[in-house]
């Protein structure tokens, strides 16, 4: 005779294992500390890519300027400005990082949870996957 | 309406059960028309521009995720621009190297909008995508959304300024790059229709996300609308020489497809609303249900009993007669005996010495005139006489 609770319980954690359970679980390996403080560090290196690039089209648009007033220019004070924009840039970067990868965290623990409610439930009452006590 | 209800059952009932192949058959067919929209107004490099190649192309894109399909997309763009000129693909490639730095960084799971929107600018209705991404995905989608008009006004920029890209030299190097900036990102009509689709995503997942009655439908309208006035308004502050009736006919198409989606993914009968409350130990629960509306489909199956064809030519009869001369049917060979009678399965049936036999039996008990089915012989007796069984002579 088939228990119908238990393989709905099952399926349900099939399906988990199958879809979201893989990447959840690859974020399980890490404390939440260590995760954002990896995603961080890689939007570092991106963001810092990025800005390069945008930069450099930005300095190409201007270079009859740039050209025009390199010899009268305040060097320091424009590194200075540059680099604000620069800190300013990464901020708002990695604050939307930090909030995204925050957010997956807690959702991955959200669904890690539900389903080892599921493994317990099914311990519990039905003695695990594989016993046939019904 | 009910019929309507029961092709909708029918679709997700097919879709249900064939999901893995038509999600594949779909991600060919939107690769293959990305594809052949690109060759239409970038297709330089003709090795990937022919049929075939486009084939395959779309073919390798429908084992791939969304965000492979948009790699392999950006790859035959910088294909198709290193073919017209070196500046275009620079061009390309800062444009879609910002994209992989800043935005594939996060995985992002509805990268599919960038490809459907350009696909919906060249059919006329860029205004749809918004409106699908703030009832189906969420406020997020809006960086897609807004990176596909990107990629489709640069296409764009580049489809119709192919001659000037393709003429620059060392002498007119800065020129030329002014010329590119004001025209990719100094774009008005790109700007507008971004700050107007994101606008629009973001009040259509807010509104739909609403605890009022149609919430779908108030969405909807206001996605629409929302849409409507700020490109009226981009269009007369910004001169980005919309074409207004065609702006009208495209929004009315977009709204009637997001009615479809309403009616196939949040269908709810709003007039047999009920309204609970009960209580555990730690809450006291205030709950508003709202069944969906759904019809059961009728399940139609044809049984087919019979399928042989005979020799005959007649349905149903098969040569295959087991020992005792009876078909698939039960049926003996339906020949007739002498007075016309059909046989059937039951005619041998006390006789064991006829089984098989397709004629009747000859025997005929001693008085010459009643055989073994108990059937007189009147034929002795000449032209018959029924009732006195003499033989007129």
């Amino acid at each position: 005779m088939l228990n119908e609770d238990k393989i709905r319980i099952m399926t349900r954690m099939a399906m988990y294992e199958k879809k979201e359970g893989k990447r959840d679980s690859r974020t399980d390996a890490w404390f939440k500390g260590d995760y954002i403080s990896k995603a961080l560090l890689g939007s570092f290196i991106t963001g810092t890519i990025a800005f390069v690039i945008i930069f450099m089209i930005y300095a190409l648009d201007r270079v009859e300027e740039l050209m025009l007033t390199l010899y009268s220019m305040n060097v320091i004070a424009l590194v200075s400005r540059v680099f604000l924009v620069y800190i300013i840039f990464m901020a708002c970067f990695e604050v939307i990082t930090w909030v995204v990868y925050s957010v997956r965290y807690d959702k991955a623990q959200k669904g890690l949870h539900r389903y080892y409610k599921d493994v317990k439930r099914l311990t519990d009452e039905y003695g695990g996957k594989d016993n046939d006590r019904i | 309406m009910t019929t309507l209800l029961e092709i909708r059952e029918s679709i997700r009932g097919i879709y249900g059960r064939y999901s893995q192949y038509i999600i594949m058959a779909s991600k060919f067919f939107l690769s293959l028309i990305a594809l052949n929209i690109l060759n239409g107004r970038i297709g330089y490099f003709e090795a990937i521009s022919s049929t075939l190649p486009t084939v395959i192309i779309a073919i390798f894109c429908a084992v791939l995720p969304a965000n492979g399909i948009c790699a392999v997309m950006a790859a035959v763009i910088l294909a198709q621009l290193y073919h017209l000129s070196l500046a275009s693909f620079l061009l390309g490639l800062v444009v879609f190297l910002l994209m992989f730095l800043l935005y594939f960084r996060f995985s992002p799971g509805d990268s599919i909008l960038i490809i459907l929107t350009p696909i919906c600018c060249n059919l006329g209705i860029p205004y749809v995508v918004p409106l699908a991404g703030g009832l189906l995905l969420g406020p997020a989608s809006a960086l897609s959304v807004a990176i596909g008009l990107i990629v489709h006004y640069l296409i764009v920029f580049i489809s119709g300024n192919a001659a000037s890209l393709g003429n620059i030299t060392t002498d007119n190097i800065a020129e030329s790059f002014q010329f590119i900036m004001n025209g990719v990102f100094g774009n008005r009509t790109m700007l507008v229709m971004i700050v107007a689709a994101a606008a629009s995503l973001i009040l259509v997942y807010y509104f739909r996300r609403m605890r009022i009655m149609y919430a779908w439908s108030v969405a909807i309208a206001v996605g629409a609308v929302s849409q409507l006035i700020i490109l009226l308004i981009g269009d007369v502050v910004y001169d980005t020489n919309l074409s207004i009736g065609l702006v009208f006919l495209g929004m009315i198409a977009s709204t009637a497809i997001c009615v479809v989606l309403n009616f196939m993914f949040f269908n709810l009968d709003y007039s047999r609303t009920e309204q609970l409350q009960y209580e555990d130990d730690d809450y006291y629960y205030y709950v508003k249900a709202i069944p969906k509306v759904s019809v059961m489909t009728r399940e139609r199956t044809v049984k087919t009993i019979n399928r042989a064809t005979g020799s005959d030519g007649r349905s149903g009869y098969s040569e295959r007669r087991d020992d005792y001369g009876y078909d698939d049917r039960g049926m003996q060979d339906r020949q007739t005996d002498d007075y016309g009678n059909g046989r059937d399965q039951y005619d041998d049936y006390e006789d064991d010495d006829d089984a098989g036999s397709a004629e009747p039996s000859q025997q005929r008990d001693d008085d010459q005139f009643i055989d073994d089915r108990g059937t007189e012989d009147f034929r002795q007796f000449g032209e018959d006489d029924l009732f006195t069984g003499s033989r007129k002579q």
